[in-house]
């Protein structure tokens, strides 16, 4: 592993491609319609506390990522078991994007092409970059985040002359319960499938600030998520805007300026598949680092191969059609999610706290019996 | 037949890059987790082709959760 040669511009870069990834494809909140973009805003605000959790667990361990921590503190076995657990998340999340991917590109590119190739094609991608470890994969971030957000401001301007403010009235009207509900979906789907970097980062090094890492990211990419939902809205209004499953897709396919700038949906493929390969890549290597720790393996990448090929081939029978896939997105995944987002890392903080107490504890007494020592020293000298 | 085919393909390439750390390292788990992937996959595989309704697992998850928590009706 080469996670410590990271530094914040990689960390940062990484965390906003994840954070694109698939929610740019399939939306995020699409449910509450006009009022989708004031949901992201709460679940933003939502996340930051959440952010500030996950980077006081890595502040207590400085220079050890998740899964060194776990097993310090729940023990070998208790601690295997939990890496287990986001083995089974991981792998689950990398096959649930590797569908949302591949029902992408089969429904508005290649509909003739079997859906298990395209699949197998992305993953043989995905595998490789595994291979070549973290910072390989943090310098394409580094390299394609640029590209990307400028697709994506090129394509909000360009559809300006289409936008229509009153595509986002009325403010609010969707009531509580739709609204937190939705939320909350905002903030599993994806701010909160961030829980998995604390498998890929490690605090302490003076180039890479952990809370700037997730803070710089939860403003650029929610700065993204909400530009694009935004543009979707003005441009389609909140019925189409909830009815098309890719309104991003949609939306870029209705630009024309002048006859000459038109037909740039190719653009926004462009920039699903660079973010699509950073996010499945890292939860392959998750997955692949968590089960070589289980099974002491020394090198992840001699089974990033198999899992890799295994999350491809699953891909295609893990929902029975594209429905069940929004319906599994909207009204399943956040509270599927939330033991491994939330609870999970809620237990491992506060324990992460009693134990780090116990320790400066232990270590005041044993300094304040070394210096009592120092002070008798001299009596008995005399 | 095409994904099996595509898949063995993909496995022997793998195999082939991956020979090094695979095999001359000799770590009983790598192999066991390789034979663990192709049975399973192949068997997923085989029974999509000979027409086996395969039910997912996350099918059980999904009716968990949506019994504990409905979908809002429209």
């Amino acid at each position: 592993m080469n996670s410590e040669l990271l530094k914040t511009k990689h960390g940062v870069s990484l965390l906003v491609m994840f954070l694109m990834g698939s929610s740019i494809v399939i939306g995020t909140a699409s449910d509450v319609k006009q009022d989708a973009w004031e949901a992201i805003i709460l679940s933003a605000l939502f996340t930051a506390p959440v952010f500030l959790m996950y980077c006081r667990i890595m502040d207590n361990h400085k220079g050890k990522t998740m899964l060194e921590i776990l097993p310090e503190l729940f023990g070998s076995i208790a601690g295997k078991v939990m890496i287990g657990l986001y083995v089974l998340y991981a792998l689950h999340l990398g096959i649930l994007v590797v569908r949302n991917f591949t029902e992408f590109i089969q429904i508005v590119s290649l509909p003739e092409t079997p859906m298990r190739v395209v699949a197998l094609v992305f993953s043989i991608v995905c595998i490789y970059a595994v291979k070549t470890g973290t910072f390989v994969l943090s310098r394409f971030a580094v390299f394609t985040v640029p590209i990307v957000l400028a697709f994506m401001i090129l394509m909000t301007l360009f559809s300006m002359p289409d936008m229509h403010l009153s595509n986002l009235k009325p403010y609010f009207a969707s009531g509580w319960i739709p609204m937190l509900r939705n939320t909350y979906g905002a903030f599993s789907f994806p701010f909160g499938e961030t829980v998995l970097f604390l498998f890929v980062f490690r605090a302490g090094n003076e180039y890479f600030k952990l809370k700037r890492v997730y803070f710089y990211a939860l403003f650029i990419g929610c700065g993204a998520i909400l530009m694009a939902t935004l543009r979707n809205l003005l441009v389609l209004g909140s019925g189409l805007f909830g009815s098309y499953h890719f309104s991003s897709y949609v939306t870029a396919g209705l630009i024309d300026i002048g006859d000459i700038v038109q037909r740039i949906e190719i653009l926004l493929s462009i920039v699903l598949i660079f973010t699509g390969l950073i996010k499945i890549s890292i939860c392959l290597y998750v997955a692949v680092a968590g089960l070589s720790k289980i099974f002491n393996i020394t090198d992840y990448k001699t089974i990033t191969a198999p899992v890799g090929i295994f999350a491809a081939i699953y891909s295609y029978v893990v929902y029975g059609n594209t429905q069940e896939m929004f319906f599994w997105a909207a009204y399943v995944y956040p509270y599927y999610a939330m033991p491994f987002q939330l609870l999970i890392p809620l237990v491992i903080w506060i324990t992460s706290e009693i134990k780090t107490k116990i320790e400066k504890n232990k270590m005041g007494k044993t300094e304040k019996i070394r210096t009592d020592d120092i002070k008798v020293v001299p009596v008995i000298t005399q | 037949m095409i994904p099996l085919l595509m898949y063995f393909f993909a496995m022997v390439v793998f195999i082939f890059v991956d020979y090094d750390i695979v095999f001359k390292v000799k770590q009983k788990k790598v192999i066991f987790i390789y034979c663990f992937v192709t049975v399973s996959t192949l068997s997923v595989l085989l029974m999509n082709h000979y027409g086996v309704d395969i039910p997912s697992p996350f099918c059980y998850i999904k009716d968990f959760v949506t019994s504990i928590i409905p979908p809002p009706q429209k």
